[in-house]
Formats: C-alpha cells, sequence, structure tokens
C-alpha cells in the first residue's frame, strides 16, 4: 500500500447526514435517508421526487426548503446541516398562477 | 355547513396545521360560528412586525379546495386590498389568489381540474395550503398591497 492509500484509508469517514423531506400531499409516509455530507440539494430534490411520484411541469417546478428558506440546488446536505447529523427540507410545489 | 365527514378529516389534520403555523409564528383559529372555515395569522420571514390575517373556508374535506381570503382581522371584513400581500398570483382587486390550491383559482382556471395541476387529496391537503401561503410571504413576498 503506497503513502497516499494509507492516507486515504486513514481518514475518517464522514458521518452521514439523516436527510428527511416531507410533503403534505405527497403519496406515502416522508422521504428518508442517510446521505453522505458531500450530497447535493439537487440529488435529494430528485430523489424525494421520485419517493413522492411527482414531476415538473409546464409552469410548474419543484424545490426544497430549509428552514422556510429555499435551499439552493448546488448546496451539499453537509453544509446546510452545519454541526448536526440530521437535516429536515420540505418539498415545495411552485405554483403558476393566472 | 359542512358534511360529518369533512368535519373528522379536518379534525384529523388540523393539528398539524396548527403545529405548522405556530413553529412559524403564527396562529390557527377555528371560525366559532362557522364550521369548516379558520383563520390564520401569519407573517413574513423577513417583515416579522406584519401579520396577513386569511380566512381558509372548507365547503368540502379534502374533496375540495378551499376559499381563501386576506382580511383586516380574524373575523373581520375580508373585502379591503390593504389586507393582501403583493404575491405573484395574488389579486387584492379581485380580492382571490389564482393559484391551484384555491377555489377562487379553480373556478378561474376549470382547466386545472383535469390537468397536473388537479387538487390533490392525498396527505393532508389543508397543510399543504397553510405550507404554500406561509412559502409565499416567506419567498416571493413584495410587500402589503394599498
Amino acid at each position: 500500500m503506497s503513502s497516499a492509500e494509507k492516507t486515504e484509508s486513514a481518514k475518517p469517514k464522514p458521518k452521514p447526514i439523516e436527510v428527511v423531506v416531507t410533503f403534505p400531499i405527497g403519496q406515502g409516509g416522508p422521504f428518508q435517508q442517510d446521505e453522505d455530507p458531500a450530497v447535493t440539494v439537487g440529488v435529494v430534490l430528485a430523489a424525494a421526487m421520485e419517493h413522492f411520484k411527482v414531476q415538473a411541469q409546464p409552469g410548474s417546478s419543484y424545490y426544497l426548503t430549509h428552514d422556510g428558506s429555499r435551499a439552493e440546488d448546488s448546496s451539499s446536505v453537509g453544509a446546510i446541516a452545519g454541526k448536526a447529523h440530521a437535516v429536515k427540507f420540505t418539498l415545495v410545489k411552485e405554483l403558476i398562477q393566472g | 355547513m359542512i358534511d360529518t365527514e369533512t368535519g373528522l378529516v379536518l379534525e384529523r389534520d388540523e393539528p398539524d396545521v396548527s403545529d405548522f403555523v405556530t413553529e412559524n409564528g403564527g396562529t390557527l383559529e377555528a371560525d366559532a360560528g362557522e364550521p369548516g372555515v379558520y383563520w390564520l395569522t401569519l407573517r413574513p420571514r423577513e417583515q416579522p412586525d406584519e401579520r396577513y390575517y386569511v380566512r381558509v373556508a372548507w365547503s368540502v374535506y379534502p374533496g375540495a379546495p378551499p376559499s381563501v381570503k386576506f382580511a383586516i382581522a380574524v373575523g373581520g371584513a375580508v373585502n379591503v386590498t390593504a389586507s393582501w400581500p403583493i404575491v405573484p398570483g395574488y389579486r387584492p382587486g379581485n380580492l382571490d389568489i389564482c393559484a391551484p390550491f384555491t377555489a377562487e383559482g379553480f373556478a378561474t382556471h376549470p382547466e386545472w381540474r383535469t390537468n397536473s395541476e388537479r387538487w390533490p387529496t392525498n396527505g393532508n391537503p389543508f397543510l399543504w395550503v397553510a405550507q404554500t401561503l406561509q412559502n409565499d410571504l416567506d419567498n416571493r413576498y413584495g410587500g402589503r398591497s394599498g
């Protein structure tokens, strides 16, 4: 084993983040999954939409909010969770209007 | 007047709505004299001193969207434009919200009844309405209507 490999294997594996996504009108219960802290909000959004069986449509879209604020797709769940090891999102449907 | 099933399902879903609204600095009150009618007091996250009073009136639950109107106070008049926030799709001049979570929106757009915007009956639609209103005040708010 090279010294670089030894260093890599010696690194402690980051503790997973417990991710929960709720959607009041979704089918089934909340989306729950343990994720690597580096996983992005966009990845969680896609998985949650599949879980709740919803798809973006012309004139409407979905995004996640955390503590009332829109979470950017490029943010990592680890950055949002901070020192916590759990993070809760809400799936929001951006509604079209007449 | 609401039917028995509507009353029972509202009773089931109401606690989660109350918890959500309270967590966001607001309140939920059932109308004392009109079953199926609720009064939400909400505030925008960025302007916590502002208060908006919303009358949410269910005729059939969860089968149909509610009438949603902003009022001057809990139990107050719903015909004052200054009671309304400025949010895309909210129309103070018409005293309605043209979006697929209100009876007024579906009356304006009957096509929503059969396309992807159709009214959802899964889960807790009352909580969804409350979350949508709060999210609009938190993320799409443009001040109070004149």
